[in-house]
């Protein structure tokens, strides 16, 4: 399949054309900071961005939406979110997120339909990263400034236009159907910009690489590491300056722990499902009074097993991309990546079970 | 290394090794450029670890109920152990707040306090800077040279990279203390003018609503506000009670405005505006402009400012037959 | 594998079958214990409606929250569900549920969870241990058995139940019937009768240290408060039963019931999904944290 390119000053057209058949969403300013809000006009696209505040996972998994309507003797009938839309311009980091998020809330056994249906409604256009930020530890992670996984389209930043290249059949019909905007592109550009950005990441200090020798998480050492150390103190000495706070869950791309509440409205009652995590303190809290993890740092503890080690032994994968959200956005700096260190470094986490 | 610095190293390793702390809480430096981190010593050869400088910007205060007050864990309950704090002047004035609602056992407590000029925020800084992250930050004589990730420097006066609620902290030392660090300032002057704050005040009710819902609206309940400061240690906060459920979580409007609303006005005559909630908040909502209008009124109808002795009732815990009912008898 | 309804794309998990209240019984001396005795509110719904003992429910009280539930009823009762339910002081749901009268609309989530092992109960002696109000879905488990359907599959049937006292034992009449079958061997003891008790006095452990039912060919179901489980599990391993033949029923918090919403794990596995039932085996495998 030949590569595609489409001029920068083409991309409104783009956009236009785009916006005529399909809902637009895509990463644009808005009160102070980057969101992936609705696109109406090219104007309001913002490229020329590091990364949004708030994930891709927010149009997949709102914060809050409406499960079920009842008015008392019956239920409304259930509305899918069938609206068809494309995202245009997020990052490889969030794309992979959506393709981890696929894992729990899409398999054999049950299907969430919220989800599942607008994954199948959407189409998604990336934008892979020149420059990584500081906080930026994807290729750690099984990612890359370049991945694929989770994209429908990838796109690649060259100067004055952008590369792209359909990954999935979705996105190949994508390319075709507005292929009068794009024009041929060299296949070696694409390979040379996914270098570049790739090199970048491995030049870049990322605290990972000399504790886990190498410059990515090697991941069953790390669950294994895990699997030894629940018992272990470490968990009280890192989570001291935890606040509890939330923050890290609610931008995290990947963090899907959800809460199904009541609410009662003048015609009946809907039950809504919200964003909830693992670090709040109620989370575990049963009717009788007993807590599980009534302490700071056996919900900490939770919050880094269930990412590096659970969900690796329920799906194969860990639950992080290493967009680094969570390190911009903690109040006290509560790195993740240091934490991964500290556990490598643990001398339990040697000993035989 | 400041003269500071290596007095507060020492000072808590002398602290650590003389028995009179179990634990000493400053901050360490950072993961991210123009960021410090709070940080535990319980050893004195970790006191090296301990930093001072422009972005020791949280309020510490916020760990200390959680070493006094016993909470159900899997170890056994030990006996309150001796805490030593480092303080700027809002988080000393928290402190000061905190043992007057009987929240720490001032007995087991050693105030550190630490000279403060206002700390730099560096969201602000990222702001002004632009797309291109900040590699490194140096100070020298009141001007910070920005370094970007493309190498380009920018001189910024330090006043312009002040956390909002350093530009107009009136009460930067610590107000109780146990041991002084450094040279304590003395000037009650704002650092640099109150803007956004003087416009708000220019507004009708109605105006105010209006960005007050304008604002909150961005919110998404995440809490971070609740849990960055210290005020907020109640083991179970009114917006997660179920009985009775007095917010939804639902996430209409009306219900972020009624938990944002309560825990303001919860914090009438609290809160010392030290603006780690702003900080925390992972969607930028202006929190402050709201908050410090009770300050205000805390001042003005009963003439309290938050945590500046000991004496002094905080009008949430008093009553005053001179207390003013004028809205009441004069409703607007 | 327990029988589910068919989770394709148009169903919507979160959605509950509509039931009614027919019938509500208080099942002890304090009253914070009642049965529920739910009928369908369609027939269609209700022929669909197949589980195994073990599983669970979430019940829905409109406008205030879901609570899961272990089934109580036989899964041969095919005219109703019952549900015994506990009212906590704090409990939202609970308290809302016990507030409820007949004809109240409930809804009903389910067959959620695992079961007890069908496969490897079948053709075996099977002793049952409960201690509390834990001994709902152990209820449902004898019924099954005890039907005449489905008697001769099992081998003996030895059980062993307790409460604090006579007041607080759950299914009363019940009890008195198997007292007096042959197919069934019953130990109903309580921590301190009263004037009119006659039957045993002692903690559930020590009478079932006393009553030794022989490891041999069989399994062993214990469900009961946590200091219960604390001193049974010596016994049981003292009579010689092995980690896999004890099987009990973990209670978590739990929000979907479905394993999406990663609230009620213990390590990698979701009690609602993997469990509620779980063999002692399986749980020393698990992170302590509970």
């Amino acid at each position: 399949m030949a590569d595609s390119k489409i001029a920068k000053n083409k991309i409104p057209e783009l956009i236009k054309a785009v916006s005529a058949d399909y809902t637009l969403y895509g990463p644009k300013a808005e009160a102070g900071i980057v969101a992936l809000g609705r696109i109406h006009s090219a104007e309001e696209l913002m490229l020329d961005y590091r990364n949004s505040t708030i994930s891709a996972k927010e149009l997949f998994l709102p914060r809050a939406e409406v499960v079920y309507e009842f008015d008392g003797q019956k239920f409304v009938d259930d509305k899918l979110p069938d609206e068809k839309r494309v995202i245009f311009g997020i990052r490889p980091c969030d794309c992979r997120a959506l393709a981890l998020l696929d894992r729990n809330f899409d398999t054999d056994e049950v299907k969430d339909p919220f989800y599942v249906t607008r994954r199948q409604n959407t189409i998604v256009v990336a934008l892979g990263c020149n420059q990584p930020l500081s906080s930026c530890f994807c290729t750690a992670v099984g990612g890359g400034p370049f991945g694929q996984e989770g994209a429908d389209v990838l796109m690649g930043d060259v100067g004055d236009s952008l590369l792209a290249k359909a990954i999935t059949s979705k996105g190949k019909d994508f390319l075709a159907r507005y292929g009068k905007f794009f024009s041929t592109a060299g296949s070696g550009s694409w390979d040379k910009q996914a270098k570049e950005a790739r090199d970048k990441m491995s030049a870049a200090p990322t605290l990972i690489k000399p504790a886990f020798g190498g410059s990515e998480l090697n991941i069953e050492n790390l669950k294994s590491h895990l699997d030894n150390l629940f018992e272990d103190e470490i968990w009280e000495t890192i989570s001291c300056k935890c606040l509890g706070c939330g923050a890290c869950s609610y931008l995290c791309p990947v963090c899907y722990c959800f809460d199904l509440v009541d609410e009662k409205t003048a015609s009946g009652i809907k039950k809504i499902r919200t964003w909830d995590c693992c670090m709040f303190s109620m989370f575990t809290h049963h009717a009788s009074g007993h807590n599980p993890r009534s302490a700071n740092f056996a919900r900490l503890r939770q919050k880094i097993m269930h990412k590096f080690n659970y969900y690796t032994e329920r799906y194969g994968v860990n639950g992080c991309v290493g967009c680094g959200r969570c390190i911009r956005s903690c109040p006290v700096n509560l790195d993740i990546r240091q934490v991964l260190e500290k556990i490598a470094a643990a001398p339990s986490a040697t000993k035989e079970k | 290394m400041t003269a500071v610095e290596e007095e507060i190293r020492k000072t808590t390793a002398d602290l650590l090794a003389e028995g009179k702390a179990d634990i000493v809480i400053g901050f360490a430096a950072g993961s991210l450029p123009m960021r410090a981190t709070p940080c535990f010593i319980t050893e004195p050869e970790a006191a090296q670890q301990l930093v001072w400088n422009s972005y020791c910007l949280n309020n510490l205060a916020v760990y200390l109920p959680g070493y006094f007050v016993p909470a159900p864990s899997l170890k056994e309950e030990k006996p309150a152990p001796k805490v030593a704090i480092v303080v700027k002047g809002c988080d000393g004035r928290s402190v000061v707040g905190l043992i007057k609602e009987r929240q720490i056992l001032r007995e087991n407590l050693i105030i550190i306090a630490a000279p403060c000029e206002g700390m730099l925020d560096v969201d602000i800084t990222q702001e002004l800077v632009g797309t291109n992250e900040i590699v490194c930050a140096q100070e020298k004589n009141g001007e910070v040279t920005i370094t970007d990730e493309m190498g380009k420097k920018t001189k910024f006066s330090r006043k312009e990279l002040l956390a909002e609620s350093c530009r107009f902290c009136k009460h930067r030392a610590a107000p109780v203390y146990d041991i002084a660090v450094g040279e304590l300032p003395q000037s009650k002057d704002a650092l640099a003018p109150d803007n956004r704050f003087e416009e708000f005040l220019k507004k009708s009710s109605a105006e105010r609503w209006e960005q007050f819902s304008r604002e909150i609206s961005k919110c998404v309940l995440c809490n971070a506000c609740r849990s960055a400061c210290p005020n907020c240690y109640c083991k179970v906060c009114f917006a997660d009670q179920t009985r009775p459920n007095w917010t939804g979580s639902g996430g209409e409007l009306r219900d972020v405005i009624s938990y944002h609303l309560g825990r303001m006005f919860h914090q009438a005559g609290r809160c010392v505006d030290c603006g780690a909630c702003v900080r925390a908040c992972s969607m930028g909502v202006d929190l402050r402009t709201f908050t410090y209008k009770l300050v205000e009124d805390a001042g003005e109808l009963f003439d309290y400012t938050a945590g500046l002795d000991l004496e002094h009732v905080p009008p949430l815990m008093d009553f005053n037959a001179s207390d003013s009912d004028s809205f009441i008898t004069e409703p607007e | 594998m327990p029988q589910k309804k068919s989770d394709t794309i148009v169903k919507n998990p979160y959605r509950p079958i509509l039931t009614t209240i027919e019938k509500i019984t208080v099942e002890n001396e304090a009253k914070d214990l009642k049965t529920f005795r739910l009928v369908f509110c369609s027939d269609e719904e209700a022929n669909d409606f197949h589980f195994q003992y073990g599983q669970f429910a979430e019940l829905t009280v409109f406008g205030i929250g879901e609570c899961p539930i272990g089934i109580a009823s036989s899964p041969m009762d095919r005219e109703f569900l019952e549900f015994t339910v506990k009212r906590y002081p704090d409990g939202l749901v609970t308290n809302a549920l016990h507030n409820c009268s007949v004809g109240t609309r409930i809804g009903v989530r389910g067959p959620l969870g695992n079961c007890f092992p069908m496969e490897q109960m079948t053709g075996r002696n099977v002793v049952i241990v409960g201690g509390g109000f834990a001994f709902t879905t152990l209820r449902s488990t004898i019924r099954y058995i005890l039907h005449e359907a489905n008697r001769a599959k099992f081998g003996n049937l030895t059980l062993v139940y307790g409460a604090r006292s006579p007041g607080e034992l759950l299914y009363k009449d019940e009890l008195k019937e198997w007292e007096a079958r042959e197919d069934i061997e019953t130990h109903i003891t309580v921590d301190k009768g009263d004037e009119s008790w006659t039957g045993k006095e002692g903690f559930v452990p020590t009478v079932l240290e006393h009553v030794a039912p022989s490891p041999k060919d069989a399994i062993v179901l214990v469900c009961g408060p946590p200091i219960m489980l604390k001193f049974t599990l010596p016994v049981l391993t003292k009579l010689g039963f092995e980690p896999g033949e004890i099987i009990t029923s973990l209670e978590m918090r739990m929000k979907c019931g479905i394993g999406l919403c990663g609230r009620c794990n213990i390590g990698s596995k979701y009690v609602c999904r993997d469990g509620p039932v779980f063999t002692y085996e399986q749980l020393q495998a698990l992170p302590a944290e509970m």
